[in-house]
Protein backbone atom coordinates (compact mmCIF):
# COMPACT_ATOMS: atom_id res chain seq x y z
CA UNK A 1 0.00 0.00 0.00
CA UNK A 2 0.94 3.67 -1.03
CA UNK A 3 1.20 6.28 1.87
CA UNK A 4 -1.84 8.43 2.93
CA UNK A 5 -2.69 11.68 4.28
CA UNK A 6 -5.81 11.88 5.98
CA UNK A 7 -7.00 15.24 7.20
CA UNK A 8 -10.44 14.85 9.49
CA UNK A 9 -11.62 18.55 9.58
CA UNK A 10 -12.62 19.64 13.33
CA UNK A 11 -11.87 16.62 15.51
CA UNK A 12 -9.76 17.01 19.20
CA UNK A 13 -7.76 15.22 21.27
CA UNK A 14 -10.89 15.80 24.27
CA UNK A 15 -12.91 14.08 22.93
CA UNK A 16 -10.97 10.86 22.17
CA UNK A 17 -11.56 10.67 26.31
CA UNK A 18 -14.98 11.91 26.20
CA UNK A 19 -16.15 9.63 23.44
CA UNK A 20 -14.17 6.30 24.94
CA UNK A 21 -12.60 5.56 21.86
CA UNK A 22 -10.83 2.71 20.96
CA UNK A 23 -8.66 2.62 18.04
CA UNK A 24 -7.49 6.44 17.93
CA UNK A 25 -5.89 6.42 21.47
CA UNK A 26 -4.57 3.29 20.72
CA UNK A 27 -2.66 3.98 17.71
CA UNK A 28 -1.20 7.47 19.03
CA UNK A 29 0.78 4.80 21.56
CA UNK A 30 1.91 2.89 18.70
CA UNK A 31 3.04 5.71 16.31
CA UNK A 32 4.13 9.44 16.38
CA UNK A 33 1.41 11.90 17.68
CA UNK A 34 2.03 15.62 18.08
CA UNK A 35 -0.53 18.94 18.26
CA UNK A 36 -1.48 20.83 14.89
CA UNK A 37 -1.57 24.32 16.20
CA UNK A 38 -3.67 26.51 13.56
CA UNK A 39 -5.08 30.16 14.90
CA UNK A 40 -8.84 31.35 14.65
CA UNK A 41 -10.26 31.82 12.07
CA UNK A 42 -9.77 28.50 10.81
CA UNK A 43 -11.22 27.60 7.12
CA UNK A 44 -11.16 23.91 5.31
CA UNK A 45 -10.09 25.64 2.45
CA UNK A 46 -7.29 28.08 3.42
CA UNK A 47 -6.05 25.38 6.18
CA UNK A 48 -5.47 22.63 3.02
CA UNK A 49 -4.41 25.02 0.31
CA UNK A 50 -1.56 25.56 3.20
CA UNK A 51 -0.68 21.97 3.15
CA UNK A 52 -1.14 21.51 -0.25
CA UNK A 53 1.20 24.35 -1.06
CA UNK A 54 3.54 23.46 1.72
CA UNK A 55 3.62 27.04 2.93
CA UNK A 56 1.08 29.85 4.74
CA UNK A 57 -0.21 30.91 1.21
CA UNK A 58 -3.26 32.94 -0.18
CA UNK A 59 -2.36 31.80 -2.94
CA UNK A 60 -5.53 29.45 -4.01
CA UNK A 61 -4.77 28.15 -7.96
CA UNK A 62 -7.62 27.02 -9.52
CA UNK A 63 -6.75 23.47 -9.71
CA UNK A 64 -5.98 21.46 -6.88
CA UNK A 65 -4.04 18.66 -8.86
CA UNK A 66 -1.27 21.72 -9.56
CA UNK A 67 -0.55 22.60 -6.19
CA UNK A 68 3.01 21.54 -5.09
CA UNK A 69 2.45 18.85 -2.78
CA UNK A 70 0.39 16.84 -5.39
CA UNK A 71 2.20 17.31 -7.95
CA UNK A 72 5.70 15.98 -6.17
CA UNK A 73 4.06 12.98 -4.80
CA UNK A 74 1.57 12.14 -7.24
CA UNK A 75 -0.92 11.48 -5.07
CA UNK A 76 -4.55 11.21 -5.88
CA UNK A 77 -6.89 13.14 -4.43
CA UNK A 78 -10.67 12.23 -2.54
CA UNK A 79 -13.11 14.73 -1.04
CA UNK A 80 -10.23 17.42 -0.92
CA UNK A 81 -12.21 20.64 0.47
CA UNK A 82 -10.62 23.57 -1.05
CA UNK A 83 -13.48 23.84 -3.20
CA UNK A 84 -17.15 23.29 -2.67
CA UNK A 85 -18.11 20.64 -3.74
CA UNK A 86 -15.23 18.88 -2.68
CA UNK A 87 -12.38 17.99 -4.99
CA UNK A 88 -11.16 14.52 -5.95
CA UNK A 89 -12.11 11.42 -6.93
CA UNK A 90 -15.27 11.14 -4.09
CA UNK A 91 -16.82 14.47 -3.83
CA UNK A 92 -19.37 15.87 -1.21
CA UNK A 93 -20.97 19.29 -0.75
CA UNK A 94 -20.28 20.99 1.84
CA UNK A 95 -23.36 21.01 3.67
CA UNK A 96 -25.78 18.28 5.69
CA UNK A 97 -26.97 16.48 2.32
CA UNK A 98 -24.50 13.59 2.99
CA UNK A 99 -25.12 11.90 6.32
CA UNK A 100 -21.42 11.51 8.38
CA UNK A 101 -21.66 7.78 8.22
CA UNK A 102 -22.44 8.14 4.22
CA UNK A 103 -19.07 10.43 3.78
CA UNK A 104 -16.41 8.51 6.48
CA UNK A 105 -17.47 5.15 4.53
CA UNK A 106 -17.36 6.48 1.17
CA UNK A 107 -13.61 8.08 1.82
CA UNK A 108 -12.24 5.39 3.90
CA UNK A 109 -13.08 2.55 0.87
CA UNK A 110 -11.70 4.83 -1.68
CA UNK A 111 -8.89 5.26 0.07
CA UNK A 112 -8.21 1.47 0.51
CA UNK A 113 -9.01 0.96 -2.86
CA UNK A 114 -6.80 3.72 -4.62
CA UNK A 115 -3.71 3.30 -2.11
CA UNK A 116 -2.96 0.08 -3.76
CA UNK A 117 -2.41 2.07 -6.75
CA UNK A 118 -0.57 5.59 -5.65
CA UNK A 119 -0.19 7.79 -3.04
CA UNK A 120 -3.48 9.00 -1.17
CA UNK A 121 -4.46 12.59 -0.11
CA UNK A 122 -8.20 12.60 1.46
CA UNK A 123 -10.34 14.56 3.96
CA UNK A 124 -13.33 13.84 5.94
CA UNK A 125 -15.41 16.37 6.77
CA UNK A 126 -18.55 15.43 8.85
CA UNK A 127 -17.15 16.82 12.26
CA UNK A 128 -17.06 20.13 10.12
CA UNK A 129 -20.07 19.58 8.88
CA UNK A 130 -22.06 18.88 11.42
CA UNK A 131 -20.93 19.72 14.88
CA UNK A 132 -21.14 23.44 14.57
CA UNK A 133 -24.84 23.24 15.18
CA UNK A 134 -25.63 20.25 17.23
CA UNK A 135 -22.72 18.23 19.41
CA UNK A 136 -25.47 15.88 20.81
CA UNK A 137 -24.47 13.93 17.61
CA UNK A 138 -20.46 14.18 19.01
CA UNK A 139 -20.09 10.85 20.15
CA UNK A 140 -21.62 9.16 17.43
CA UNK A 141 -19.93 11.18 14.86
CA UNK A 142 -16.38 10.32 16.31
CA UNK A 143 -17.29 6.62 17.01
CA UNK A 144 -17.75 6.36 13.06
CA UNK A 145 -14.53 7.70 12.22
CA UNK A 146 -12.66 5.62 15.29
CA UNK A 147 -14.12 2.50 13.25
CA UNK A 148 -13.31 3.64 9.50
CA UNK A 149 -9.90 4.80 10.83
CA UNK A 150 -9.81 0.61 12.24
CA UNK A 151 -10.36 -0.77 9.27
CA UNK A 152 -7.95 1.42 7.39
CA UNK A 153 -5.21 0.23 9.29
CA UNK A 154 -6.86 -3.23 9.15
CA UNK A 155 -6.82 -2.74 5.07
CA UNK A 156 -3.58 -2.86 4.70
CA UNK A 157 -2.19 0.98 5.21
CA UNK A 158 0.94 1.10 7.19
CA UNK A 159 2.94 4.71 5.76
CA UNK A 160 0.24 7.08 6.92
CA UNK A 161 -0.32 10.80 8.45
CA UNK A 162 -3.70 11.54 10.58
CA UNK A 163 -4.39 15.15 10.55
CA UNK A 164 -7.10 17.74 11.87
CA UNK A 165 -6.15 21.03 10.51
CA UNK A 166 -8.07 22.36 13.82
CA UNK A 167 -10.15 21.26 16.52
CA UNK A 168 -13.47 20.91 17.39
CA UNK A 169 -16.13 23.23 16.06
CA UNK A 170 -16.71 25.64 18.91
CA UNK A 171 -20.27 27.48 17.95
CA UNK A 172 -22.23 28.16 15.07
CA UNK A 173 -19.73 30.32 13.00
CA UNK A 174 -17.97 28.59 10.35
CA UNK A 175 -14.35 29.81 11.34
CA UNK A 176 -14.77 28.71 15.00
CA UNK A 177 -13.01 26.02 15.67
CA UNK A 178 -10.62 25.07 19.13
CA UNK A 179 -6.81 25.94 18.13
CA UNK A 180 -5.26 22.33 18.81
CA UNK A 181 -6.14 19.45 16.17
CA UNK A 182 -4.49 15.86 16.42
CA UNK A 183 -1.52 14.79 14.40
CA UNK A 184 -0.94 10.56 14.46
CA UNK A 185 1.78 9.44 11.82
CA UNK A 186 3.97 6.80 11.03
CA UNK A 187 6.56 9.19 10.28
CA UNK A 188 8.68 11.28 13.23
CA UNK A 189 8.50 14.83 13.80
CA UNK A 190 12.29 16.82 13.88
CA UNK A 191 10.68 19.19 16.61
CA UNK A 192 8.55 16.66 19.37
CA UNK A 193 8.11 19.21 21.50
CA UNK A 194 6.72 21.94 19.28
CA UNK A 195 3.11 22.01 18.03
CA UNK A 196 3.04 20.72 13.99
CA UNK A 197 2.01 23.93 11.73
CA UNK A 198 -0.19 23.25 8.59
CA UNK A 199 2.67 23.85 6.13
CA UNK A 200 4.75 21.03 7.94
CA UNK A 201 2.21 18.75 7.41
CA UNK A 202 2.48 19.06 3.31
CA UNK A 203 6.27 18.51 4.42
CA UNK A 204 5.77 15.60 6.60
CA UNK A 205 3.85 13.71 3.62
CA UNK A 206 5.84 14.51 0.85
CA UNK A 207 9.03 13.22 2.96
CA UNK A 208 6.92 10.13 4.00
CA UNK A 209 6.13 9.39 0.27
CA UNK A 210 10.01 10.08 -0.91
CA UNK A 211 11.09 7.30 2.53
CA UNK A 212 8.56 4.64 1.51
CA UNK A 213 8.60 4.88 -2.12
CA UNK A 214 12.34 5.92 -2.28
CA UNK A 215 12.35 8.91 -4.95
CA UNK B 1 3.69 51.75 56.89
CA UNK B 2 1.74 49.27 55.17
CA UNK B 3 5.16 48.02 53.90
CA UNK B 4 6.01 47.58 57.47
CA UNK B 5 2.81 45.38 57.82
CA UNK B 6 3.22 43.58 55.20
CA UNK B 7 6.74 42.31 56.63
CA UNK B 8 4.98 41.35 59.72
CA UNK B 9 5.08 37.34 59.78
CA UNK B 10 2.24 37.35 62.44
CA UNK B 11 -0.24 39.10 59.72
CA UNK B 12 0.55 37.50 57.29
CA UNK B 13 -0.11 34.18 58.98
CA UNK B 14 -3.38 36.01 59.79
CA UNK B 15 -4.33 37.10 56.23
CA UNK B 16 -3.58 33.54 54.79
CA UNK B 17 -6.08 31.96 57.16
CA UNK B 18 -8.04 34.60 56.53
CA UNK B 19 -8.09 34.36 53.21
CA UNK B 20 -8.01 29.98 53.40
CA UNK B 21 -11.20 30.63 55.50
CA UNK B 22 -12.89 33.16 52.77
CA UNK B 23 -11.85 30.12 50.00
CA UNK B 24 -13.44 27.36 52.13
CA UNK B 25 -16.58 29.28 52.03
CA UNK B 26 -16.96 30.24 48.67
CA UNK B 27 -17.63 26.73 46.12
CA UNK B 28 -15.83 25.47 43.32
CA UNK B 29 -17.81 26.15 40.59
CA UNK B 30 -16.51 23.46 38.42
CA UNK B 31 -14.28 25.94 36.40
CA UNK B 32 -10.51 24.98 36.35
CA UNK B 33 -8.53 28.19 36.77
CA UNK B 34 -5.26 29.20 34.65
CA UNK B 35 -2.37 29.59 36.79
CA UNK B 36 0.45 31.80 36.00
CA UNK B 37 3.33 32.88 38.52
CA UNK B 38 1.21 35.56 39.37
CA UNK B 39 -1.84 33.53 41.21
CA UNK B 40 0.05 30.04 41.52
CA UNK B 41 0.92 30.03 44.92
CA UNK B 42 -1.98 32.02 46.59
CA UNK B 43 -3.94 29.17 44.65
CA UNK B 44 -2.47 25.92 46.43
CA UNK B 45 -1.95 27.78 49.88
CA UNK B 46 -5.75 29.12 49.94
CA UNK B 47 -7.27 25.67 49.06
CA UNK B 48 -6.98 22.68 51.53
CA UNK B 49 -6.54 20.19 48.46
CA UNK B 50 -5.63 21.79 45.38
CA UNK B 51 -5.12 19.85 41.81
CA UNK B 52 -2.50 21.27 39.59
CA UNK B 53 -2.68 20.04 35.70
CA UNK B 54 1.00 20.80 33.89
CA UNK B 55 0.79 21.00 30.62
CA UNK B 56 1.57 22.28 27.10
CA UNK B 57 0.53 22.81 23.87
CA UNK B 58 2.56 20.06 21.75
CA UNK B 59 1.46 17.51 24.33
CA UNK B 60 -1.69 15.61 22.60
CA UNK B 61 -1.88 13.29 25.85
CA UNK B 62 -2.41 16.74 27.72
CA UNK B 63 -5.43 17.53 25.69
CA UNK B 64 -7.01 13.99 26.29
CA UNK B 65 -6.60 14.55 30.34
CA UNK B 66 -8.13 18.21 29.95
CA UNK B 67 -11.96 16.98 29.66
CA UNK B 68 -11.05 14.46 32.89
CA UNK B 69 -10.00 17.74 34.96
CA UNK B 70 -13.19 19.47 33.70
CA UNK B 71 -14.92 16.72 34.97
CA UNK B 72 -13.51 16.18 38.52
CA UNK B 73 -13.41 20.18 39.04
CA UNK B 74 -17.31 19.91 38.98
CA UNK B 75 -17.61 16.83 40.52
CA UNK B 76 -15.58 17.83 43.50
CA UNK B 77 -16.30 21.43 44.56
CA UNK B 78 -13.91 21.45 47.59
CA UNK B 79 -10.96 20.43 45.91
CA UNK B 80 -9.53 23.63 43.63
CA UNK B 81 -8.07 22.86 39.97
CA UNK B 82 -6.30 24.39 38.03
CA UNK B 83 -3.65 23.99 35.10
CA UNK B 84 -0.31 25.61 34.33
CA UNK B 85 0.90 25.90 30.89
CA UNK B 86 4.63 24.90 31.31
CA UNK B 87 5.93 26.14 28.20
CA UNK B 88 4.88 29.61 29.95
CA UNK B 89 5.92 29.25 33.18
CA UNK B 90 9.07 26.71 33.17
CA UNK B 91 10.32 27.88 36.33
CA UNK B 92 7.13 26.71 38.10
CA UNK B 93 7.90 23.17 36.44
CA UNK B 94 11.36 23.29 37.56
CA UNK B 95 10.92 23.47 41.10
CA UNK B 96 8.67 20.89 41.23
CA UNK B 97 10.47 19.02 39.10
CA UNK B 98 8.20 18.39 36.12
CA UNK B 99 9.80 15.99 33.78
CA UNK B 100 6.59 14.54 32.13
CA UNK B 101 3.45 16.08 30.28
CA UNK B 102 0.93 15.52 31.75
CA UNK B 103 1.87 15.49 35.55
CA UNK B 104 -1.24 16.19 37.82
CA UNK B 105 0.37 17.38 40.99
CA UNK B 106 -1.95 17.19 44.05
CA UNK B 107 -0.90 19.85 46.97
CA UNK B 108 -2.18 19.87 50.45
CA UNK B 109 -1.97 23.18 52.67
CA UNK B 110 0.48 24.21 49.72
CA UNK B 111 2.74 21.46 49.71
CA UNK B 112 3.14 18.77 47.17
CA UNK B 113 1.84 15.26 48.69
CA UNK B 114 1.21 13.34 45.39
CA UNK B 115 1.78 13.12 41.31
CA UNK B 116 0.24 11.10 38.56
CA UNK B 117 1.74 11.37 35.37
CA UNK B 118 0.25 10.74 31.96
CA UNK B 119 -3.59 9.96 31.23
CA UNK B 120 -5.26 7.72 33.34
CA UNK B 121 -8.93 6.81 34.18
CA UNK B 122 -11.24 9.35 35.63
CA UNK B 123 -11.80 6.87 38.84
CA UNK B 124 -7.92 6.59 39.58
CA UNK B 125 -7.22 10.11 39.66
CA UNK B 126 -10.65 10.76 41.83
CA UNK B 127 -9.32 8.22 44.37
CA UNK B 128 -6.19 9.34 44.58
CA UNK B 129 -7.69 12.98 45.32
CA UNK B 130 -9.79 11.64 47.53
CA UNK B 131 -7.14 10.15 49.95
CA UNK B 132 -6.42 14.37 51.16
CA UNK B 133 -9.88 15.05 51.86
CA UNK B 134 -10.35 15.85 55.64
CA UNK B 135 -13.81 14.55 54.89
Amino acid sequence: MYPILLGINGISYGSFTECELNVLPRLMNIVDRGVVENKKPQYPDKSWWTILNMEPTNNTPSDPSLAPLVKLTRAALINIPVVNPTYGLYSIKLDQGTSYEEEVNNVIGALIKTAAKAPVIAAITAPDRFLHNNQSIKCNVYSVIDEAIGSLINGGVSAFILFSPYGEPVGPNEGDHEEYGIYIATISRPRHYDTVKLYEIGMLFRDLVESTLGV
Amino acid sequence: MANDASKDPELDKLLERKAKEIAKGVKNTGNVVELNHSNFNDFIKTHDVAVVDFWATWCAPCFMLEPIIKRLAVEMPNVGFGRLNTEEEPEIAAKYYVMSLPTVMIFKNGDPVDQVVGVVPKKILQDRIKAYLND
